[in-house]
């Protein structure tokens, strides 16, 4: 069948299929390729004649897992069959003490060099100051809380995920966003980096890596830690994270307790409303029955005693949730509330972050690793160019 | 080439892919594709070997001396000069009479358990 009746299809497979014969190891490519190429066309040009394109295609569903799993295979067999190339190195090494050399040199000067970077990286990078701010955070004490209308089932019981909720709204972009609008670290921390200004996104982002917060176990303090070039700004950024997540919490917290107060004190009025039309009742039957004092055994006033104990109870009650209802006006009138307060302030450090020592043994670690394998590679490009090959002997 | 003087026997039992290129070679000398047809032919289709498993065999086969490239061509005028031939060598011909050898006894065996008995009435010797 000449090239001209092949439809382009067939020219196309046959091309990639030449492309896909990169899988097989050279050896077995230089010596088989192009028979498979041959096999390969003659198939596509069988198939195309039988079934055209629907022919190729089983064609290829058949070629590629055949490709697949043989290349496989014969890569596996060079592994077997072929001498490894560490084992030509040890022999190269044996042989030559000019590619020993050579090696050692070239580990040589990649160690030195990595651990000379390593020590003017330490050198010229900027110290870091690291300030720290605590601030203890508790729930809501107050019942009253669950007096507002809109308060769902349970909130006056503790919340067992109190405190993570509250380490993620410390990490929230409101909270963080606030410190970065009022600080200006958007124009600051980008300044450091040597640019004008950074988006509120760009400055969200950084602030999230170089801040971080944990709990001081069987505490309810936090621990906000921020890492910084600059000492005064590390500690005025602690800082204004507390605050502003202080200020987060209040409004939540008052803007429940307030609405919880309103409908207590409503609930009062309600009481005291009730005891006064009761009080009145009670002095009306008095004055029905005529006496300033009936006595309680008589069967006859039982009605009137009924009465008297049931405006005693609202009295009390009355009096009770007023105390109640004073002391929570009062707490919401406390700058804290009892909720948040910043126990420890951040501090101008004066000394900068000690550098761990585990990052000088990782500089010198990777410098070695680095250095055996420029040496390795150095001497595997000497052994594997033909000339030195053929000098030394080694098996091709 | 490697020399080759150990039983035959040594080598069996050969696999699927090995046996039914010695086979297609049994009769003469063919060229990769030709033993490809030649496979699926002889067996209704059910084994297609695809280049790769081909070659790849072709190559092992080589290496053993059971077969070996040959220079001579059918038709030279009508062929691809691009296209290897390759034949069966001595020991190649002795590993596969071996290896049908060892099938005839298996199908001698499972006769005798009554395995082949209905299969022998409809498809007699060869079939195997």
């Amino acid at each position: 069948m000449s090239q001209n009746v092949d439809g382009r299809a067939v020219t196309v497979s046959v091309k990639i299929y030449e492309r896909l014969l990169a899988t097989y190891p050279a050896d077995f490519r230089r010596e088989y390729g192009p028979a498979m190429k041959q096999l390969f066309r003659d198939q596509c040009r069988d198939a195309w004649s039988e079934a055209r394109g629907w022919g190729l295609a089983v064609v290829w569903l058949r070629m590629l897992p055949d490709l697949a799993k043989t290349s496989f295979v014969e890569h596996l067999s060079n592994l077997n069959q072929r001498e490894s190339m560490f084992m030509k190195l040890l022999r190269a090494f044996g042989a030559d003490p000019r590619l020993r050399a050579a090696s050692i040199r070239v580990f040589a000067a990649v160690f030195i060099g990595t651990i000379v970077c390593s020590a003017l990286v330490a050198v010229w990078s900027p110290r870091i100051y690291s300030s720290t701010v605590r601030i203890e955070v508790q729930q809501d004490p107050s019942k009253i809380t669950a007096a507002h209308p809109k308060a769902g089932d349970g909130v006056d019981r503790p919340d067992p995920y109190f405190l993570t909720t509250q380490f993620k709204i410390i990490e929230s972009y409101f909270v963080l966003t606030n410190v970065i609008a009022d600080l200006r670290l958007n124009e600051k921390l980008a300044r450091q980096h040597g640019l004008p200004e950074w988006t509120i996104d760009e400055t969200y982002a950084y602030l999230s890596k170089v801040m971080n917060v944990k709990q001081t176990r069987m505490t309810s303090l936090f621990e906000v830690t921020i890492k910084n070039p600059d000492p005064q700004l590390a500690a005025a950024i602690a800082n204004r994270i507390a605050w502003s997540y202080r200020n987060n919490r209040l409004d939540q917290w008052k803007l429940t307790h307030f609405g919880g107060i309103k409908a207590y004190q409503n609930n009062l009025i309600a009481i005291a409303q009730e005891l006064k039309e009761k009080q009145e009742a009670l002095d009306t039957m008095r004055e029905k029955l005529g006496v300033s004092e009936p006595d309680r055994q008589d069967e006859a006033f039982r009605p009137y005693y009924r009465l008297k104990d049931e405006v005693e109870n609202l009295r009390y009650n009355y009096r009770q949730s007023e105390r109640y209802l004073n002391q929570e006006i009062a707490k919401a009138g406390h700058p804290d509330a009892g909720i948040v307060i910043v126990r420890d302030p951040a501090r101008v450090e004066p000394k900068p972050v000690a550098r761990r020592p585990w990052i000088f043994l990782m500089w010198m670690l990777g410098g070695t690793l680095l250095a055996l394998v420029s040496g390795g590679a150095a001497a595997w490009v000497a052994v594997s160019s033909s000339r030195l090959s053929g000098r030394l002997g080694a098996p091709s | 080439m490697r020399t080759i003087d150990i039983n035959p026997e040594d080598r069996l039992p050969l696999t699927p892919a090995v046996f039914h290129i010695l086979l297609a070679l049994a009769v003469g000398e063919r060229h990769g594709y030709a033993i490809m047809r030649e496979v699926a032919e002889s067996t209704n289709r059910q084994v297609k070997m695809g280049p790769g498993t081909l070659y790849g065999t072709i190559k092992r086969l080589l290496e053993a001396g059971l077969i070996e490239e040959s220079d001579q061509r059918p038709d030279a005028k009508a062929d691809d000069e691009r296209r290897r031939y390759y034949r069966l060598t001595g020991v190649g011909q002795r590993v596969a009479e071996a290896e049908a050898q060892r099938y005839n006894e298996l199908a001698k065996l499972a006769r005798r358990k009554r395995l082949l008995g209905k299969l022998t009435k409809t498809a007699p010797a060869g079939g195997i």
